[in-house]
């Protein structure tokens, strides 16, 4: 049995089992669902419910309106609330997607780009060569869970938006990785724990910063993100809508806001500066205490940025989106890519030369 | 369908169907009222259209004859909330008309001002629907603002903000409140300066405009040949407009002009010259309104107020007048009894959504609920 736990992974996930208080030599697929299980309970529940009142209520405040104000404490309980509410409903289309399926789908969806996400040097469960990738594959298929068993085409209409939900997954995805590779041409390499050290030292070492490509890179990855996850503001009009109600609706909700997060999660990583924190002590647990709320601080300001400037701009149409995608976004990824090669190979080069 | 027949989304049968049939509403939040569009959709382009209203019926025209004439002008409110103004003052004209009712002159300003303050009202809640149909959620409560500040001044001036009941045969129930010429001043400068700021987010937001321009395309032939009239009329380029043709209730003596599309960022007749034309129209409105309150005259402001035994001559009259979205007639006949013997309405949507089924040929499904928008289509107008 301790063989079969004992395959070989390549992986940084030790600050994990500082936080927990485990031994080094606990398998890390225990230590991956410990963490699985603590970051659901005691990160990302609270953060939806505080991220959710505080978009709710900047937006208001932009929208010249009051916002969440009915439940306890100016209304900080509103998600809670609306959560509860939604659970006591029953669902308008039963017979849309067996709910079982649904759950276990989107349970392992999430649970599969959990184990992508780097949280700190420390907190990296799957350090491999191809990490800066990994997580497209995942969200991915979160994505499509999410499309396909609870979306799940009632109806033509449907039908038609999901055929051009793949096109324009398809067309957001390719400016989205040659943006990651941008990064990884600067690093040398896709490794989570390469990308997060090469960024540690100070603001002009963050990719944002490092060179003007690295910050259009950085929008580009946002952007596309944004579009292959259907995330506002490149949300379309959301005819599919009709079809949810009750707890599947507080999990399509739910879904967003994690598939959101973690893209928030990957841009930090990748752009503005990891969340490596080593020069603070030499303890694991604190080290890897500070790297977590670095990047949590760091994906939530990312978050609020995005949902708030959401709500100031129109929905475009798929075709538009994927024409933003196809002539605007690709194009400029790929001058980028060249652009960042040329930067390091001749103006820093020559710099350092 | 049980779950285990449910089919595969992707099947090779459902792949290879070029034409689907969809079916919206009756009450869908895409559609801007409770209306059935069957659509007929290739790839997803629409190619054929058809509309089924009378799911909001409400006997509208019979309910005049089971009133007495003094009570019946509140079922006029009832052809559009959002009209109301229009309506009474269009059953007003013609009840005045078979008695030969002579309106004073202070009146007919009051009149005036509130169809004007009607007209700002609903073309700020035209561009609030169309901000929430583009999804751009913002503006849209920013516009509603604005028209609280409308709602805020009818308010005060008639005592509600819907429904008002404010018009009588031969004049209205109220002079000018205290302090209203001031408000309407203020609010006028204020919209004024706001319009900009939409202008600013709206028209000059190339995405927004990317929604509307090419859109829905009505030529100005198809407008003559329909009958269409007001703003999406006159985005096509028809210059008709009521107020203009036959003026009435002193519009001849007001200075005003009647904008007209002209394609501005696409082509003439699309859905984004039926939205700069309301924006222009809203502006002129607030110069109305400014000009209106200044020349308010003295004198009274009822003729003769009218008592629940009112009775009207027998004969009839059939008036026009320009409601906010287009020409709203009132054909009014009397036996000379306590009640109307026919109250008949002719009101702009009921013309203008027919040419819904042939404007929405070639847009793409997402585009539906965009195109709706820019017809502001009332369905309470609709089906009555």
């Amino acid at each position: 049995m301790k063989e079969f736990f004992d395959f070989p992974i390549p992986t940084a996930s030790y600050g994990w089992n500082a936080l927990f208080g485990m031994s080094e030599q606990v398998p890390v697929i225990f230590v991956l669902l410990a963490a699985f299980v603590f970051f659901f309970c005691f990160i990302l529940f609270p953060l939806f419910f505080g991220l959710s009142f505080a978009e709710r209520k900047l937006s208001a405040d932009l929208q010249a309106r009051v916002g969440p104000n009915r439940t306890p404490g100016y209304g900080v309980l509103q998600s809670l609330a609306d959560l509860l509410k939604l659970g006591a409903k029953t669902e308008n289309n039963p017979d849309a997607t067996p709910k079982m399926r649904w759950f276990m789908a989107h349970g392992a969806a999430l649970y599969m780009s959990f184990a992508f996400l780097p949280f700190g040097t420390a907190l990296i469960f799957l350090d491999s060569e191809m990490g800066a990738f990994l997580p497209f594959l995942s969200i991915g298929l979160l994505f499509l869970i999410s499309l396909f068993a609870n979306e799940g085409a009632r109806d033509l209409e449907d039908e038609i938006l999901v055929h051009r939900q793949s096109f324009l997954w398809v067309s957001a995805w390719i400016p989205a990785l040659i943006a990651v590779t941008v990064v990884v041409a600067r690093t040398g390499s896709a490794r989570w724990s390469t990308i997060l050290a090469s960024q540690s030292s100070g603001l002009f070492s963050w990719t944002f910063f490092s060179s003007p490509f690295g910050a259009i890179s950085f929008f580009i990855f946002l952007f596309s993100g944004l579009i292959a996850l259907q995330l506002p503001p490149f949300h379309t009009i959301d005819r599919g809508a009709r079809h949810r109600s009750g707890v599947r609706f507080g999990m399509f909700e739910m879904n967003q806001f994690y598939a959101t997060f973690a893209w928030c999660v990957l841009a930090s990583s990748l752009f503005l500066g990891g969340n490596a924190a080593r020069e603070i002590s030499d303890t694991t647990f604190l080290i890897a205490a500070v790297e977590l709320v670095f990047t949590l601080l760091k994906a939530s300001v990312i978050f609020l940025t995005i949902r708030v400037v959401a709500r100031a701009l129109p929905q475009l149409r798929q075709d538009q989106m994927t024409e933003f995608c196809w002539r605007v976004l690709t194009p400029v990824a790929i001058l980028c890519l060249v652009g960042e090669l040329f930067w390091i190979r001749v103006l820093a080069g020559g710099l350092s030369g | 369908m049980g779950r285990g027949s449910r089919p595969l989304i992707f099947s090779r049968e459902k792949l290879h169907a070029s034409i689907s049939d969809l079916s919206w509403g009756p009450s869908d939040p895409a559609l801007p009222g409770i209306f059935r569009l069957s659509l007929r959709a290739e790839g997803d382009l629409i190619r054929e259209v058809s509309i089924e209203t009378g799911y909001l019926h409400k006997g509208l025209e019979k309910s005049f004859e089971r009133r007495n004439w003094f009570t019946s002008m509140l079922i006029a409110d009832r052809v559009d909330a959002e009209t109301a103004y229009s309506a009474e003052l269009a059953y007003s004209m013609a009840v005045e008309e078979v008695c030969g009712i002579a309106v004073p002159r202070r009146a007919q300003v009051i009149r005036l001002i509130l169809c004007e303050l009607g007209r700002v009202g609903s073309h700020l809640g035209f561009l609030a629907r169309l901000a929430l149909a583009t999804g751009f959620e913002t503006v849209s409560h920013y516009i509603l603002r604005e028209r609280e500040l409308v709602l805020d001044l009818l308010e005060l001036m008639t005592g509600r903000r819907f429904n008002p009941n404010f018009f009588r045969f031969g004049g209205v129930s109220a002079d000018i409140t205290e302090g209203f010429i001031e408000r309407i001043h203020e609010a006028t400068r204020l919209i004024e300066i706001r319009l900009r700021e939409y202008h600013a987010l709206m028209i000059e937001n190339r995405a927004f405009v990317d929604r509307l321009a090419w859109q829905g395309v009505l030529s100005a032939d198809a407008v003559q040949l329909r009958g269409l009239t007001g703003p999406s009329a006159r985005a096509s380029g028809v210059r008709f407009d009521v107020r203009k043709a036959e003026p009435y209730s002193g519009y001849d003596q007001l200075d005003f002009r009647v904008p007209i599309g002209s394609g501005a960022r696409g082509t003439t007749g699309d859905g984004f010259d039926r939205v700069i034309i309301r924006l222009e129209e809203i502006r002129e409105s607030l110069l109305l309104l400014s000009h209106a309150v200044d020349s308010v005259p003295p004198g009274e402001f009822i003729g003769k107020f009218p008592t629940p035994d009112f009775t009207v001559p027998a004969g009839e009259a059939y008036s026009r007048v320009e409601a906010p979205r287009g020409l709203l007639s009132c054909h009014v006949v009397s036996d000379g009894g306590f009640h109307p013997l026919r109250v008949q309405w002719r009101t702009p949507s009921l013309v203008n959504i027919e040419i819904i089924p042939e404007v929405l040929k070639g847009v793409t499904i997402q585009d539906v609920p965009v195109v709706l928008a820019t017809f502001d289509l009332s369905i309470a107008e609709v089906d009555r």
